[in-house]
């Protein structure tokens, strides 16, 4: 009869150890990967201190012989890139000709855009603009503070007595920056 | 014939007087209460996305996921909660075909929540330690932070990862 009881005894004893070793190995983890993921974005913006710049005319600007005015505006736009490509910045105007409210009800000259003419402050000669795409300024990946992603820009828009009748000439001009 | 029947009878008598005779019994009972050491984690992935916009400011920026997720430590033993980089530098899928980058392991810091960050490296370090007990137990069950380090003039656009490894030991 104790014999028996012992045997039970041994027989739990060997389960309990049995269910001691299986919790072991359910407890065994002791690492653990945590796999971290960042994902850092095309970083492409296009910053510009004013949409608006303005070139008035005076009649003492005309040349009393030709009748031609050439007004410039230095430091006119100044533009700001945050890439993290290097850029390109193209100019273009967006249409062929100045849209024209006149002053004294003449009819629109339809004065060509490529009167008015732009370059980096930094750079020589000024170029006529068109309704194509050409490139003003190319950079290197940073922020605005790289050197070289701040830029200013500088017009040019020529006059003439006998092509402009007075009124007010608008046309809007298109900056767009790209990382090819 | 008679004699040997004897004889069998007298056998049997004293192998049952053995069997009965002692009034006490010793049972050793033995119990392994096994080496309990567990960690796990509430996520094995962390996003720290920054948005476009965050580089206004700066070139170099830093974007931090807090209480990324949670650790928890079970053990019967004090504890450390170490970690390290799986690898040096970050794997890289680029946005755009052709970019590259090696983006080093210690861009990433980690730290148990509101402690110190530490940059990662592929050695260990510790990064928390405990007392026996369970994930209930004071300071077994803590969140983890994270602070990535970007720079747009050194990271193209696309998906940086890094695989970042826990270990618990009891030394």
């Amino acid at each position: 009869m104790k014999l028996s009881i012992l045997r039970q005894i041994i027989s739990w004893s060997a389960l309990a150890a049995c269910a001691a070793v299986l919790v072991s190995s359910v407890n065994a983890q002791t690492t653990q990967t945590v796999t971290v993921t960042s994902t850092v974005p095309a970083v492409l913006s296009l910053g510009i201190d004013t949409n608006a710049v303005s070139i008035p005319f005076l009649a003492g600007d005309y040349s009393p012989s030709t009748g031609i005015a050439t007004k410039v505006v230095a430091g006119a736009n100044t533009l700001a890139v945050t890439s993290n490509k290097s850029w390109t910045v193209s100019l273009k105007a967006n249409t062929a000709a100045f849209s024209f409210v006149p002053s004294a009800g003449d009819p629109d000259p339809a004065k060509p855009a490529g009167n008015f003419s732009y370059k980096v402050s930094t750079a020589g000669a000024y170029t006529a603009i068109t309704t194509s795409n050409v490139a003003v300024k190319t950079g290197n990946k940073g922020g605005t503070a790289t050197t070289g992603n701040t830029f200013v820009m500088d017009y040019q828009l020529t006059s003439n007595l006998s092509q402009d009748p007075p009124g007010t000439y608008t046309l809007a001009i298109v900056y767009t920056l790209t990382a090819p | 014939m008679k004699q040997k029947l004897t004889l069998l009878c007298a056998a049997l008598t004293i192998g049952s007087g053995l069997a009965y005779a002692a009034t006490n019994q010793t049972v050793t009972f033995t119990v392994t209460v096994p080496s309990v050491l567990e960690l796990t984690t509430t996520s094995n992935s962390v996003g720290v996305n920054p948005p476009a916009s965050a580089y206004n400011g700066s070139d170099a920026i830093t974007t931090e996921a807090l209480a990324a997720h949670q650790l928890a430590v079970r053990s019967n033993r004090a504890w450390i909660v170490s970690a390290k980089s799986n690898s040096a530098s970050f794997a890289f899928t680029p946005a755009n075909a052709g970019d590259t980058r090696t983006k080093p392991s210690t861009d990433l810091s980690v730290r148990k929540a509101s402690g110190t960050y530490q940059g990662l490296t592929t050695t260990d370090f510790t990064l928390s330690t405990g007392t026996a007990g369970g994930v209930t137990h004071s300071g077994n069950t803590f969140a983890i932070d994270y602070k990535i380090a970007t720079d747009i003039t050194l990271d193209p656009p696309g998906s940086y990862s890094l695989d970042v490894v826990y270990t618990l030991t009891a030394p």
